[in-house]
């Protein structure tokens, strides 16, 4: 490569310098078709688009297969809204939501640090934990019913059962993957063990408790919208499928609507806290 | 403080990682730890630093640190094994927050070890900016901020570009003139070794004893890197090495 750190035989405006005295040379082909590059807009259009297609499909007549117009929907959205149902549904699920996320994620947290932190706690715990994990939690909703009743218990129970494995195994994975050499350093400069704990895992542990956040919120949702489908009054899993047994695919529509944004205000507030958090990265 | 280490034997599990090892560290000179990859020689300076106990033998520390002395022993990593959600200040703080001194003698100590190793410039940097060298600095102040009597290092320069080393290593040794620490420095590098070693002690295949130990006569201002008793320091202990590696090579295919 000589003389190539003089003249780049490529520019960044794709000119080709010296290509005549240099016959035997070859342009370098670009490789880097997944290097992410900000495509300004596309997004937004994609959306476009997909309204324009439901808007044009349910125009020319075909509400019949059960996809309502986008202005019926706003309709119905008004409605409800004005109505205070919507208020009343959407209410009675973040509280829900809130209470078993909650519920589950201080539980986890706390039994996934001790499985992290300390031999005891992981050999105690940790085989009842991975003997829980890949039960499917809904199908722990029954026994729920059975110990608190058709009401807000059961439901706040499935949703906590849901969320507490993602969080032990965040915390968990996050506690013992802080660096080795990091806690060791630390523990050479005798410092006490509770402040290690306090500055040095539990800081490090953020990034994986973050992650685990996200994938139990998502859980979270499901099994809300699951219990909420069994002996509710409120609620938009109640919304969801009261509407479905009246055929009010307008209304149903409104749920899932609602449900959606709900998860992507979720994964928005993680974003958020990400930065926040974890502005040294 | 000198650093008696006493017929020490270590295993994990049932690999018997160092046996019967002997070895005295004199107090302020800073020694050299070669062997072959794989011998032990982390495991040595860890049983040092206490963070894990010998199977049987003693290691014992003599003497009496200096009253500046916030905590006898120090390590630096080769991975750095920085805070990353702290910055270079911060980090360096670190091994201060759990003593009882005034804010007034934290920040004092905190900005002369910032000053030695200078980087006071990057004190709000976070680790992830800075480069290599200057993530080792940021190590080293941070050990040195503790005034330490024993300082080791884990390979400490062998993630580092091959000018910067040895501006490091220059760097290391006008820290050990004005603190005059025992240095207990393991490294795979030989000539970093003939450099800024007092003493190199070359430890044999596993389980590790003390194989040879050589004294480097040649004073700091001297040792150009073409001196010639350092060149042959350099090719006799290359020669070791090789041979315990060999060594241990034909004892593999003995095995099997
Ligand atoms: N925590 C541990 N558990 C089990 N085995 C270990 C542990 N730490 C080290 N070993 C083993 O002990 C031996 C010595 O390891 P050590 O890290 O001390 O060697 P080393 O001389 O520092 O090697 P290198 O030059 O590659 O850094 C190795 O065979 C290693 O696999
Ligand atoms: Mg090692």
């Amino acid at each position: 490569m000589a003389g190539s750190s003089k003249v780049h035989p490529r520019t960044k405006t794709g000119s080709v310098d010296q290509r005549e005295t240099r016959p035997d040379a070859e342009q370098v082909r670009y490789r880097g078709e997944f290097n992410s590059r900000p495509v300004p807009h596309l997004s937004l259009l994609t959306l476009a688009v997909v309204l324009a297609l439901w808007w044009a499909t349910t125009s020319v007549g075909t509400s019949a297969i059960g996809v309502p117009a986008p202005y019926e929907v706003m309709t119905a959205f008004g409605a409800l809204a004005r109505n205070g149902e919507l208020l009343k549904h959407l209410g009675a699920s973040l509280q829900r939501l809130f209470l078993g996320w909650v519920l589950g994620a201080v539980c986890g947290v706390g039994v996934g640090l001790a499985i992290g932190l300390s031999s005891w706690g992981r050999a105690i715990a940790l085989p009842l934990v991975s003997a829980l994990f890949p039960v499917p939690k809904v199908a722990l909703l029954p026994l729920f019913i059975l110990w608190f009743g058709i009401g807000e218990g059961a439901k706040v129970a499935t949703i906590a059962a849901g969320v507490f494995s993602p969080m032990v195994f965040a915390a968990y994975s996050g506690a013992s993957g802080v660096d080795r050499n990091v806690v060791r350093m630390a523990q050479t400069f005798g410092i006490p063990s509770s402040m290690i704990i306090w500055k040095v895992i539990l800081p490090g542990t953020i990034p994986a408790l973050l992650n685990g956040c996200r994938i139990s919120c998502s859980i979270a949702l499901i099994l809300l919208t699951a219990a909420e489908m069994i002996g509710a009054q409120h609620g938009l899993g109640a919304l969801v499928l009261a509407s479905g047994n009246l055929m009010r695919t307008d209304q149903l529509f409104v749920g899932i609507l609602i449900l959606s944004i709900l998860g992507v205000s979720v994964s928005g507030i993680l974003s958020f806290l990400e930065r926040i958090l974890l502005h040294w990265r | 403080m000198d650093i008696l280490i006493d017929d020490v034997r270590h295993a994990y599990d049932r690999l018997i990682v160092l046996n019967s090892l002997s070895l005295d560290i004199p107090s302020g000179e800073i020694v050299c730890i070669l062997g072959p990859s794989g011998c032990g020689k982390s495991t040595l300076l860890r049983l040092i630093a206490g963070l894990e106990v010998p199977d049987s033998g003693r290691i014992l520390t003599r003497g009496n640190p200096s009253p500046r002395t916030l905590h006898p022993i120090a390590i630096v990593f080769q991975d750095f094994a920085l805070v990353p959600w702290r910055s270079v200040a911060k980090n360096v703080e670190l091994p201060l927050e759990h003593h009882a001194l005034s804010a007034q003698e934290r920040q004092r100590r905190i900005w002369s070890a910032l000053q030695q190793v200078k980087l006071t410039e990057f004190a709000h940097a976070y680790p992830n900016r800075l480069s290599g060298g200057m993530r080792q600095r940021t190590g080293l102040a941070r050990a040195l901020v503790v005034d330490p009597a024993i300082l080791l290092l884990d390979e400490p320069f062998s993630a580092i570009d091959v000018g910067t080393r040895e501006l490091l290593q220059r760097d290391f040794l006008r820290l050990w003139e004005d603190a005059r620490f025992t240095g207990v420095c393991v490294t795979h590098d030989v000539l970093e070794a003939t450099q800024i070693a007092h003493r190199i002690v070359i430890l044999s295949r596993r389980p590790a004893r003390v194989r040879t130990i050589f004294e480097v006569a040649v004073p700091f201002i001297d040792r150009r890197e073409d001196h010639p008793t350092l060149v042959a320091l350099q090719q006799a202990i290359r020669e070791i090495i090789r041979e315990e590696i060999e060594a241990g090579g034909r004892e593999l295919e003995g095995a099997s």
